[in-house]
């Protein structure tokens, strides 16, 4: 009886790696693929890019409302793209059909593989923001577009202070309702800094007759929720925030909104605490420069020709200028700087221009390269392949 | 035999729609006008002379060509004593503006935009004359301000219609100040990029450093074209002086190189037909017709080997036409969405020549001429549809050689093989609808392994540009992939291309599901093409274009009943099989339906 106990596992286990590494697996994958990507791509134009990828492309299952009334429960493709994984190896790694003839298609599937293995890495490793300045300014910090934190500091007499940070993760799933509560500084708490109410998109209001029934009013304000921005760059979160001070008891109320001009700012004990709430920031090794942005027109036209950014980049003391332009971008340590866009858009001849740096550090960023070649060499390799047979094919049928 | 005719007449009224094309490329501006008589030196000059346009030197050919097509929606306009060319009719503005006022030259698209001016009007849709739009201006300016506010694309087609006329009219206002407002004169320091026009030099509007004693002769040069208008023997004189000067001042600067080839492309002609690409459109289509008499003759040593090689003159003049295009902008072949339809066109002929080469069934040759045709047809009603310089300036992001040599091209081949795909499908469902070759199973196997053999080609192509568009965005905006439509529509044609070939190695498919598959490949790569243009969304806002909603709900449409009618093809070739698997069911050994879609799978 054990045996047959096996031999039904080992049976069971054949017929489920079957399963993951048949055709049929991989047609299913390839039309829902296609299904989704349609899906994600008409939706774009009503709910803009940033909230139709995190819906489609980014989930690992959502449900789409066809004809914008009849719900269907989907996979993700970020789903999809790991079961296709799982074919892939599978399928066309392990299970080796059709012998040497089909080296090409080896090669060609490995290639897949490796992009999405690539793309992977990208996702769960890679940063992605910009880093924007005026003609002689620098900086050696570079922001998120979309992602918010929220950063306390500590002000010291000169000014500056002891920061801590609150990554938005931790708190951009709060509910009006909900609460998250921090403590710092971290060794030897002292502040209780608790969050509510944030939203992704907001403004604040004056309290009044029209504003929604239980919204919290602080200082005659509350934060008014609005609908997604189609260009998610445009939200402005805002939450509520409440700051104690444990020794004494002693709390303080606040708004935090994405777009104030300044942090929010209290002081207990002569201790001034700065509460940003601030687009997510992250550190350089080294500092950039802009010495100089060219913008150039085609002539008597108002078509751009070519953006250029004049930039020193200082490590120590150490200084090199170089040049970022369209398609040429800057590769250092790691981070790579693009030129993305300038400002402002109604400049005239003598105004202060700015330039807009988009600023990646991606483990992965030339694998889809790496991946290109492979892929093309084997399946350029294999149709080759199948050329020479048909046309052997083509002759024999002939003679 | 019948057939064959039956195919051919399938065929004929996309020539028709060829041909009509072809015959509507004047506009008739009938309007008992005599025009002023330049003489042909005059006109041969002042087609060669160069000017700065759109952020490029070009020859004052080509700028009148794209303003006159703009305005008419035609390259020249016919009038009772015989048909003006674009520069005739440009010197005619320039020079005799109070004539040029009387010829029927704005096109009108609707009767209601006239309602709307308060003008009178006989057709729906009908060209006017300045003269006869006159008494409507101050209201098309009214119209024009209330409308210009709305965003364009909540704009009626009417509103379009006025504000667009209401542009056209004041751009040819603008010409008919004279030459003055022509940008003829390149500036003194060699790395000043802007031309200049006669008025900013009197305005002192332009740098003083950029005129020097010859930009100053230039410049009294152009004036005194103004005063030798009424004299055409005169104008001749002083157009020679300026094309003298310009020609030596623009050289100089190594901008003058090109001018020629340019005036050369767009005047080529033979027997009264421009060689590109109306007189390629007709040897396709004769072409085809050939092809008729090959297939009533099939014996025919003579036609067998003619045809191919007559097939074969068009294809040369289409890769020709290109590759002159390549030259005058030394650019790859690829830069705008014009382009990507001639090139397309030639992509998939020359495939077709090349399977024709290999297997000798002449459907590929048939598909040939009628894709070669097709391809010139849509090529010329775009050319008409956008108006505009069909040789642009690149923007920013586009400027680079290397990833138009690259990525551009290779994925308008994947395009070219993807509709290729789909159109040698189209032989596979009305050979079986019209039940040719009944007999013949091997027929549609060589259809068959042709669809798969150029689907492989395609998904080469499109796979490999896919991934190189991706590196491009890499190195321009910094990510490789951004789910961007464009980059959608890529991934889509790949996706299908995978899921056909992955279906076909299944046994999921085969020859029906691969000829239907290969259809609505077709279909996918004119989503990619210009359907995601047509969103509004994206980063690849430089392909948005508009106007061709209503060419790819036709096409959608036309393809969606021939997928139903091979759909309808293949269910009864089912029904008419079935009695014959019974004895299998009785026996309980039942092969699959669907894999019983007559034939092998095709290696």
């Amino acid at each position: 009886m054990p045996h047959v106990g096996v031999s039904c596992v080992i049976k069971a286990v054949k017929a489920f790696y079957g399963f993951l590494a048949s055709y049929g697996l991989s047609c299913v994958l390839f039309f829902l693929l296609i299904v989704l990507t349609l899906l994600g791509t008409l939706e774009q134009v009503e709910h803009g890019l940033y909230a139709t990828q995190k819906k489609y492309f980014e989930s690992m299952y959502l449900v789409h409302e066809f004809f914008g009334r009849i719900p269907v429960l989907l996979p993700g493709v970020r789903l999809l793209l790991i079961l296709l994984f799982v074919n892939l190896v599978c399928g066309a790694m392990l299970r080796l059909r059709g012998g040497w003839s089909r080296v090409g298609v080896y090669i060609a599937h490995f290639g897949i593989l490796f992009m999405l293995v690539g793309s992977f890495i990208t996702y769960e490793y890679s940063l992605d923001g910009h880093l924007t300045l005026y003609e002689n300014e620098r900086s050696n910090e570079f922001q998120s577009y979309r992602d918010w934190e929220i950063a306390v500091t500590e002000v010291g007499a000169d000014g500056k202070g002891l920061q801590h940070i609150i990554p938005a993760k931790r708190f951009e799933h709060l509910a009006q309702e909900d609460t998250a509560t921090f403590t710092f500084p971290k060794d030897t708490p002292r502040y209780e800094l608790s969050v509510t109410g944030y939203s992704a998109n907001t403004t604040p209001a004056q309290a009044g007759p029209g504003m929604p029934q239980g919204a919290r009013v602080i200082d005659g304000v509350y934060l008014k929720t609005l609908p997604p921005e189609k260009e998610a760059e445009q939200n402005a979160a805002g939450a509520y925030v409440t700051l104690r001070d444990t020794k004494t008891g002693e709390s303080r109320e606040g708004i935090l909104w994405g777009f104030a001009r300044s942090p929010w700012s209290t002081t207990f004990d002569s201790q001034t605490i700065q509460v940003d709430l601030r687009k997510q920031t992250w550190q350089l090794p080294f500092t950039i420069v802009l010495d100089k942005f060219t913008r150039e027109l085609h002539p008597r036209t108002n078509m751009p020709k070519t953006f250029m950014s004049d930039v020193t980049r200082i490590e120590g003391d150490k200084q090199q200028q170089i040049k970022i332009t369209m398609n040429e971008p800057m590769r250092y340590k790691g981070y790579t700087f693009y030129q993305a866009s300038w400002g402002p858009s109604n400049a005239g001849p003598n105004t202060r221009l700015f330039s807009t740096l988009a600023v990646v550090k991606n483990p992965a960023d030339q694998f889809p390269l790496y991946a290109c070649i492979i892929i093309s060499f084997g399946l350029m390799l294999h149709f080759l392949v199948r050329l020479v047979q048909y046309l052997r094919q083509e002759q024999a049928r002939d003679t | 035999m019948t057939y064959r005719c039956a195919s051919m007449s399938v065929l004929a009224p996309v020539f028709l729609a060829c041909l009509a094309s072809l015959s509507a490329e004047a506009a008739d501006s009938t309007t008992g006008v005599k025009p002023p008589a330049w003489t042909q030196e005059s006109v041969a000059m002042f087609a060669r002379l160069a000017v700065q346009d759109e952020g490029r030197i070009k020859p004052v050919d080509t700028y009148a060509r794209f303003k006159l097509l703009k305005f008419s929606g035609a390259k020249s306009l016919r009038l009772e004593t015989g048909r003006r060319t674009a520069t005739e009719w440009l010197m005619d503005c320039l020079f005799a503006p109070e004539i040029a006022d009387q010829y029927k030259l704005f096109l009108v698209e609707s009767g209601e935009a006239m309602d709307a001016l308060g003008l009178p009007h006989e057709n729906k849709r009908d060209r006017y004359s300045f003269r006869a739009l006159e008494p409507g201006l101050q209201k098309l300016y009214l119209l024009a301000q209330q409308y210009s506010r709305v965003d364009p694309k909540e704009r009626s087609v009417v509103e379009s219609q006025l504000v667009n006329l209401f542009h056209n009219i004041y751009e040819y206002k603008e010409l008919t100040q004279g030459p003055r407002i022509l940008a003829l004169i390149p500036p003194a320091r060699p790395d000043t990029v802007e031309w200049m026009t006669q008025g900013e030099m009197m305005q002192g509007t332009v740098a003083a450093e950029d005129i020097g004693p010859d930009q100053t002769r230039l410049s009294s040069q152009v004036t005194a074209l103004t005063a030798a208008k009424a004299n055409p023997l005169q104008l001749q004189q002083s157009l020679q002086a300026v094309a003298s000067t310009q020609e030596s001042l623009a050289s100089a600067r190594g901008e003058y190189g090109r001018i020629g080839l340019e005036v050369f492309y767009y005047n080529l002609s033979f027997a009264g037909f421009p060689v590109f690409y109306t007189l390629t459109l007709i040897l396709y289509v004769l072409g085809f017709l050939s092809l008729a008499v090959l297939w009533m003759r099939p014996n025919s040593r003579g036609m067998a080997l003619f045809v191919p090689l007559f097939l074969c003159v068009p294809t040369l003049l289409l890769v020709w036409g290109i590759t002159l295009r390549c030259l005058i902008r030394m650019r790859p072949p690829v830069t705008t969405l014009y382009e990507t339809i001639l090139f397309i066109t030639a992509v998939a002929v020359v495939v077709c020549l090349a399977i024709e080469y290999m297997n000798r069934q002449k459907i590929a040759l048939s598909l040939a001429s009628v894709l070669g045709a097709l391809g010139l047809f849509i090529a010329h009603r775009y050319e008409v549809m956008e108006g505009s310089d069909t040789m642009p300036s690149m923007i920013a992001v586009l400027d680079t050689n290397f990833w138009l040599s690259t990525h551009v091209t290779t994925i308008t081949i994947g395009y070219a093989a993807g509709l290729l795909a789909g159109a040698i499908a189209h032989v596979f469902v009305f050979a079986k609808l019209l039940g040719l070759r009944r007999d013949d199973p091997e027929y549609f196997r060589t259809i068959t392994r042709m669809v798969y053999g150029v689907t492989c080609f395609g998904l080469f192509f499109s796979m490999l540009g896919t991934v190189l568009g991706g590196i491009w965005a890499n190195e321009s905006w910094g990510r490789f992939w951004g789910w961007d439509p464009k980059e959608n529509g890529a991934l889509l044609i790949c996706l299908w291309g995978l899921l056909m070939l992955h279906a076909r190695l299944g046994g999921y498919i085969r020859d029906y599901g691969m000829n239907l598959a290969a259809i609505v490949g077709g279909m996918i790569v004119a989503f990619s093409w210009f359907g995601v243009n047509l969103l509004g969304v994206g980063l690849h806002s430089y392909g948005f274009t508009n106007g061709t909603f209503t060419g790819l709900v036709i096409f959608y449409a036309i393809e969606t009943f021939v997928l139903l009618l091979g759909i309808a093809a293949w269910m009864w070739e089912l029904g008419q099989k079935a009695p014959r698997l019974q004895p299998d069911v009785v026996n309980g050994s039942a092969s699959a339906p669907a894999k019983a879609d007559a034939g092998r799978v095709v290696s």
